[in-house]
């Protein structure tokens, strides 16, 4: 399924939500292009999950609409969903289903021919070298193995919009090879990945275009590069601390070197 | 504060927060409140008024059999259904210097923080009406409030103990064996004790088969028989058994202490094999959502053991039902003599499939955010779900009804089974769907198991399915009575209309509630998901 390449890939507009007196999005505008490995980046309670939740339907917004393509999510969930792949932040897979059947079940779910789905499950578990692994229950899996689990579920549709948060956190470095790998191949057929990390290298070497979001508000958006130009920095990371206004911490804490 | 104490203060304060945190809770607490308090005034009234009407001479050694058997009923039964009060986790705080004493102490401590201690402590308060007149009051006080610490003792190591059992992957897998056989084993002890009540009566009962000295060693029995001895003046007795408690509870303490470090340092087993290989789902036919729907769920009832404990009801009935039969126990005559007792077991069946038939997403957990990110319609997903439910329903019913026909020699009636069940399948699953969609409820994760289903919103649960309950048996009320009229006033007359318009009645309600929850959950999904993702 491909969508319009005329109009945004993913959009949101004015987007707000509250928890309480917290308010973890702000009047949220995002448009990202099809094509386009966003990254969305910001410090912890950003509000970096709770607008990829509001995107892809699995939280409401208070206020403001957000959608994939011509789709708006809160209008056609089902619609929207078809069109896209998500990869939690949360493990919220199915302890009792084996690596093999989560793929299969995604796949039927979204309408996948039964034997392409075959093909498709082998190709990805050998690349994501899950094959030996296959038929245990992720209730066995290590924290990597389910990532990858979860990431091939949410490709097996090859859908044009692909939502990551926070893929590579608590993922070995060859585990973190592969799933770069199978990533770049995506991208590569042209699609969308929304992109939340805390691993600056990687969003350099991966992201298009990189929005980041403070207290609920999308403070600046700009190209990697624009971003190290804008703040001076020769990297991302310097770019994104001066960003968000983070201090190196110069006094106190001086009792952790004199534990009673 | 005492580490000790901080123990206390966690209860209390995640007792607290539960309340003015979340409206179910703050609902529920209140309610359980009143429930718990209506029991042991209850169990106290009873508990007094069966002592009163024995002989003098036998109240002693009857309050200690009641203060045994209630203690052994306090320790298993959350086991069997669920409790109503969320323990604390020792894993949580197994990184901070809690001494051996400290933790055990703190603990024993922090379980009196809860409601449903209410229950033993005002039914054990009969003790003052019985034993505590005069100067022995003291020791009564005493020994009262060392029975209070010995029941929630033994019921909080008894539960630590079932923890080790169900924290490795096969222990969980045999938990539901563990389960069965407590469940067999206190009907036959009940089924024992009320045929020879009924024999030889109370009296009797209690000084042919008194279990003599050796029930002291339970220390809420000890404490009991130091509470006795106390109001006989035999002080120097009393404060003997009073320090066989205190011993018996110290031995306790280390048993558990041993339970919980076992519990918090070792690892849960790891499967290394792979599961028992079923169909891959793109070899069967059948490929739209509707169908991987009802097998994911089919494959979940098999490997989850949660689920598996949930349909073990029906196999602790038959197993109750074979006790019965090896006993002869005379209330299996109900059964026996009744003609209609084969067209019970589907009810019997429903009521044991409630819990999932009622809370369909509330199963799904955390795994939820993965259903509902995908784009499956909500009538497909409750039409898999249903379908799978429906077929576990069917499997247990008819075993259930070939046991029950074989009993009551019922077999002239098993024909008409099928129906009774389907129809009372789809009313269930009509409003299964909608309470599903309307008020879901959590379940904890993974790795608490079996006796944390509801944790303190047990009651709700236990309302929210009463109240279906009851709407289950009211669209079944035309269905009865129709059965009724056929079978019992006009043998048999009209019986084909009555089993055609039954199974009609029961696919129109089934219509109309997957019709109207489909449509509600396509509104509520967020909220359903948010609901019962939280752990």
């Amino acid at each position: 399924m491909q969508l319009d390449q005329s109009s945004p890939a993913v959009w949101c507009k004015g987007l707000v939500r509250t928890f309480g007196e917290k308010v973890a999005v702000n009047n949220l505008d995002l448009s990202i292009a099809p094509g386009e490995f966003y990254g969305l980046l910001g410090p912890n309670g950003a509000g970096k999950t709770t607008t990829i939740k509001m995107i892809v339907g699995l939280l409401r917004p208070d206020e403001g609409r957000a959608g994939i393509g011509d789709c708006d999510t809160w209008k056609d969930p089902t619609l929207a969903k078809s069109r896209i792949g998500v990869l939690p932040e949360e493990f919220n897979l199915y302890e009792r289903l084996t690596g093999a059947e989560l793929i299969e079940f995604a796949a039927a779910v979204h309408g996948v021919d039964r034997n392409v789905t075959a093909d498709r499950r082998d190709e990805l578990l050998c690349l994501l070298d899950l094959e030996q692994d296959a038929n245990k229950v992720i209730g066995d899996y290590s924290r990597g193995m389910r990532k990858k689990a979860a990431l091939a579920a949410a490709v097996i549709h090859s859908p044009p919009v692909l939502f990551l948060d926070e893929p590579f956190e608590g993922v070995d470095a060859i585990s973190a090879r592969l799933i770069r790998r199978l990533l770049q191949r995506y991208t590569e057929t042209g699609a969308t990945v929304i992109f939340s990390s805390h691993v600056m290298e990687l969003v350099e070497k991966l992201c298009t275009r990189i929005g980041i979001m403070v207290d609920g508000r999308l403070e600046i958006e700009a190209t990697p590069g624009e971003l190290m130009e804008k703040f001076d920095a020769s990297d991302v990371e310097g770019a994104f601390l001066a960003a968000v206004g983070a201090n190196e911490p110069t006094e106190g804490l001086d009792w952790l070197k004199s534990p009673e | 504060m005492s580490n000790t104490a901080s123990l206390v203060w966690l209860k209390w304060r995640l007792l607290v927060n539960g309340i003015r945190n979340d409206r179910t809770r703050a609902i529920g607490f209140p309610i359980i409140v009143l429930g718990v308090t209506w029991l042991g005034v209850f169990l106290n009234r009873t508990f007094v008024s069966s002592a009163q009407s024995l002989d003098p001479a036998l109240i002693g050694e009857y309050s200690v059999l009641v203060a045994a058997i209630g203690t052994i009923l306090w320790a298993t039964i959350p086991v069997m259904i669920f409790p109503v009060d969320e323990t604390l986790d020792p894993a949580k705080f197994s990184t901070l210097p809690f001494s051996r004493r400290q933790l055990i102490v703190g603990l024993a401590a922090a379980g009196l923080v809860t409601p449903p201690i209410l229950a033993p402590a005002i039914a054990l308060g009969a003790n003052f009406v019985l034993f505590g007149s005069g100067p022995s009051i003291v020791i009564t006080l005493m020994g009262y409030l060392l029975l209070l610490i010995s029941v929630a003792v033994v019921g909080q190591s008894f539960t630590t103990g079932f923890s080790i059992i169900v924290k490795s992957r096969r222990g969980r897998d045999l938990v539901m064996l563990g389960v069965v056989a407590i469940g067999v084993a206190l009907y036959s002890a009940q089924a024992f004790v009320a045929e020879k009540i009924g024999e030889i009566g109370l009296a009797g009962t209690i000084i042919e088969y008194g279990p003599g000295n050796l029930i002291l060693a339970l220390p809420p029995a000890a404490a009991q028989a130091a509470v006795v001895a106390g109001s006989d003046g035999r002080y120097l007795t009393s404060a003997g058994l009073m320090a066989l408690t205190v011993g018996e509870l110290v031995i306790l303490g280390y048993a558990w202490h041993w339970m919980l470090d076992r519990l918090t340092t070792n690892p849960e087993q790891t499967q290394t094999k792979s599961v028992t290989r079923m169909k891959p789902m793109t070899a069967v036919r059948g490929w739209s959502t509707t169908s991987v729907v009802f097998r994911k769920e089919l494959r979940l009832y098999v490997r989850d053991p949660r689920m598996r404990m949930v349909w073990t009801g029906g196999v602790i009935f038959l197993g109750i039902l074979g006790a019965g039969v090896i006993l002869d126990s005379p209330q299996l005559n109900l059964i026996r003599d009744s003609d209609w007792a084969v067209l019970t077991a589907p009810g019997v069946v429903l009521f044991v499939g409630l819990p999932i038939a009622l809370n369909q997403f509330g199963w799904e957990r955390r795994a939820a955010s993965f259903l509902f990110a995908l784009p499956a319609k909500p009538r497909d997903i409750l039409l898999g779900k249903n379908a799978a439910t429906a077929l576990i329903l069917t499997l247990e019913a008819t075993l259930m009804t070939l046991a029950i026909a074989w009993l009551s020699d019922g077999w002239h009636l098993l024909w008409i089974s099928p129906a009774v069940l389907l129809t009372a399948a789809l009313i269930q699953l009509a409003i299964g769907n909608l309470a599903s969609v309307l008020a879901p409820l959590r379940l904890p994760d993974m790795g608490t198991d079996v006796f944390s289903q509801a944790s303190e919103h047990g009651f709700l649960a236990i309302l929210s399915q009463l109240i279906s309950f009851f709407l289950i048996g009211l669209c079944m009320v035309p269905v009865a009575t129709a059965f009724t009229l056929s079978i019992g006033y006009l043998e048999g007359l009209y019986l084909g209309w009555v089993i055609f318009f039954s199974v009609l009645w029961g696919a129109l309600l089934y219509g109309i509630g997957l019709w109207a929850a489909s449509r509600l959950l396509q509104r509520r999904l967020p909220e359903v998901l948010k609901w019962v993702s939280i752990v």
